[in-house]
C-alpha cells in the first residue's frame, strides 16, 4: 500500500507509534513535507466525517489526534523550513477573565488536524494581547472563546480594539463557547459562530476559500 | 468551618459524560479511562468550606453581611427555610495542573479524560456533602433543597457569587473570586442550600430543569421528590 495512504490510515486508527514511524520513512523516501502533511490532514478529515455521522465519539477522535500529532510534531520544523504553506492561519485565545480553556483546546486541536497553522494564546487574553498576536503573526482567522457571560462582553471589546488598530477588515472574526449565540456572534460583529469544534472548522475553511 | 471527604470516582460516568451515554466504548479506551482514574486520586484533594446563616425575606433575601438575593427563582427556592448554608467546595490546584500539562503536551485524549474525572469528582463530593447536611436536616424534622450555584441553572446572575465568597473565608481552603466571578481553581463549586422545617427535601442534590442547556452533556434532571 502506499505509504501515505497507510499514514492516513493509522492515523485513524490512532495507532501513535506506527505513524511516527511511517512519517519517518516518509521523510527517508524524500518525500515532500506538504505531501505528508496532506496525508495526516486526509486522516483526520476521514475520522472528523465519521464524528459528524455519529459513528464515533470525541475520545475516539481524540485517540486520532494523538497519532496525528505524533506525525505533525516530526514534520513541523519542516514546514517552517520550506515555508510550506497550511491553509491558513489562526490565532486563538479564551478571552479576559475567562478560565476555561477545554473547548479552546479541541478547536485548536480540529484546526490543526484540518491544515490550519493554529497560535494559542492560552486564556485570560486581553484584547491588546489578542491585537499584537494580529500584528505579529498576520493570521487569517481570530478565534476567541468564553463560557461565562461576564466574560463575553471581552469578545465585543477585542473587535473594537482590532478596528481602533485597522485590523479587523484584515481577519475573519470566529467566537464560541456555550453562553455564545448565532446571535450574540452577529451583534458584537464577528463574522462566524460555531457551536463545536467540528463545526469550527467547517466554517473557517468555507471563510477562507470566500476571503481568497 | 471546613470538612475534608474522600471521593470515589465512577469510571462508567467519565465514560458517560465523554460521550458514550448509549453506545459501549472501545476497549481501549475504556482502559484507558480505568487507568486514569485509578491515577488520578494523587491529584484530589477535595475539601469544603461552608457555614450557615439566618436571614430575613426583606425585598429578597437578606444576608446578616447586608446583602440581598434578589433573584426570582432562589427566593423563591430559600423563602420557607430556616436557615441556609453557603459552601464552598474544592479539588484544589494539583488537578488543574495535571490537565494543563496534558494539553499542553498536546495529550488531548488524557486531559480531556482528567478534566472530566475532576467534574465527576466534584460532583460526588457535592453529592455526599448534601447527603450530610439532609442527615443532619432530618434530625431536626427538617428538609433541604437541591444546591443552588450561582450563574447555574435558574441562578441568573454569576456576580452573585460575590455574597458567597463575602461570607466565607475561602483563604483557608486556597480558593479566590477573580473580578469575573471566577473561582481558582478552576475546579470548584459554590453553593446554597435552604434548611428548614417547610422544605420540601429534594430528590437529588442537583437538578438541570431550570437550565436552558438541554444538549449539556452533564445534565439530570429530577423525576421525583424524595417525600
Ligand atoms: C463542566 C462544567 C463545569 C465544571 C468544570 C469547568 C472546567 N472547565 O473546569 C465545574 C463543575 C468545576 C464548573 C464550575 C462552575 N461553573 Co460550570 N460548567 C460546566 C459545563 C457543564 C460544561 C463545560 C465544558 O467543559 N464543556 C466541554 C467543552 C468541550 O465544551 P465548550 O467549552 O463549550 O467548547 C465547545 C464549544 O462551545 C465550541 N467552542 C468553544 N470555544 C470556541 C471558540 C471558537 C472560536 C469557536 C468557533 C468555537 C468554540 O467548541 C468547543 C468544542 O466542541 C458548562 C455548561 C455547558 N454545557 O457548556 C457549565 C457552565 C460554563 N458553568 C457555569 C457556571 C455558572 C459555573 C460556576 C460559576 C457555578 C458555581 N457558582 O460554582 C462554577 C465556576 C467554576 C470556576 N472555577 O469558576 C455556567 C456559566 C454561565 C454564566 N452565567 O456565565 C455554565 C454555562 C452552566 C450554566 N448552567 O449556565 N463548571
Ligand atoms: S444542564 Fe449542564 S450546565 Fe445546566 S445545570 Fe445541568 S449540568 Fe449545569
Amino acid at each position: 500500500m502506499d505509504i501515505l495512504q497507510e499514514i492516513s490510515d493509522n492515523l485513524q486508527k490512532g495507532q501513535v507509534s506506527k505513524v511516527g514511524i511511517l512519517v519517518k520513512q516518509a521523510l527517508e523516501d524524500k518525500i515532500d513535507v506538504k505531501t505528508i502533511l496532506g496525508s495526516l490532514i486526509e486522516g483526520m478529515g476521514v475520522v472528523g466525517r465519521r464524528f459528524r455521522d455519529g459513528e464515533i465519539y470525541v475520545p475516539e477522535v481524540l485517540i486520532a489526534a494523538r497519532a496525528m500529532y505524533a506525525g505533525l510534531d516530526l514534520i513541523r520544523p519542516l514546514l517552517v523550513q520550506t515555508g510550506a504553506t497550511y491553509i491558513g492561519k489562526v490565532v486563538i485565545g479564551t478571552v479576559k477573565g475567562d478560565l476555561h480553556d477545554i473547548g479552546k483546546n479541541l478547536v485548536k486541536m480540529m484546526m490543526e488536524g484540518a491544515g490550519f497553522e493554529v497560535i494559542d494564546l492560552g486564556r485570560d487574553v486581553s484584547p491588546e494581547k489578542f491585537v499584537e498576536a494580529v500584528k505579529a503573526n498576520q493570521p487569517d482567522i481570530v478565534g476567541m472563546s468564553a463560557l461565562i457571560t461576564t466574560t463575553m462582553v471581552n469578545m465585543k471589546d477585542t473587535i473594537e480594539a482590532l478596528k481602533r488598530a485597522n485590523l479587523r477588515d484584515k481577519v475573519i472574526v470566529m467566537v464560541g463557547g456555550a453562553p455564545v449565540t448565532e446571535r450574540f456572534a452577529a451583534e458584537i460583529g464577528a463574522d462566524s459562530y460555531a457551536k463545536d469544534a467540528d463545526t469550527a472548522v467547517a466554517k473557517a475553511k468555507a471563510l477562507i476559500s470566500n476571503k481568497r | 468551618m471546613l470538612k475534608y471527604y474522600e471521593v470515589y470516582i465512577d469510571k462508567n460516568l467519565v465514560l458517560k459524560y465523554l460521550g458514550y451515554k448509549d453506545k459501549i466504548p472501545p476497549k481501549g479506551i475504556s482502559d484507558e479511562v480505568g487507568q486514569c482514574v485509578d491515577e488520578s486520586y494523587e491529584f484530589i484533594n477535595p475539601i469544603i468550606c461552608f457555614d450557615q446563616f439566618q436571614f430575613r425575606l426583606d425585598g429578597g433575601i437578606l444576608l446578616p453581611d447586608g446583602s440581598i438575593i434578589e433573584d426570582g427563582h432562589i427566593i423563591e427556592s430559600l423563602r420557607r427555610a430556616n436557615y441556609i448554608v453557603m459552601a464552598v467546595l474544592t479539588l484544589g490546584n494539583k488537578i488543574d495542573v495535571k490537565i494543563s500539562d496534558l494539553f499542553d503536551r498536546n495529550d488531548y485524549m488524557e486531559g480531556m479524560i482528567y478534566d472530566v474525572i475532576g467534574n465527576v469528582a466534584l460532583e460526588y463530593l457535592g453529592k455526599i456533602f448534601w447527603q450530610d447536611l439532609l442527615e443532619g436536616a432530618k434530625k431536626q424534622s427538617m428538609g433541604i433543597t437541591q444546591s443552588l450555584s450561582p450563574g447555574s441553572g435558574g441562578w441568573k446572575d454569576i456576580a452573585d457569587q460575590r455574597m458567597i465568597f463575602n461570607n466565607l473565608d475561602t483563604s483557608s481552603i486556597g480558593v479566590e473570586l477573580t473580578d469575573t466571578f471566577m473561582m481558582k481553581p478552576m475546579k470548584s463549586l459554590s453553593v446554597i442550600y435552604g434548611i428548614g422545617r417547610d422544605v420540601k427535601t429534594s430528590a437529588m442534590d442537583h437538578d438541570c430543569a431550570e437550565c436552558p442547556l438541554v444538549d449539556c452533556p452533564y445534565r439530570k434532571e429530577m423525576i421525583k421528590c424524595a417525600d
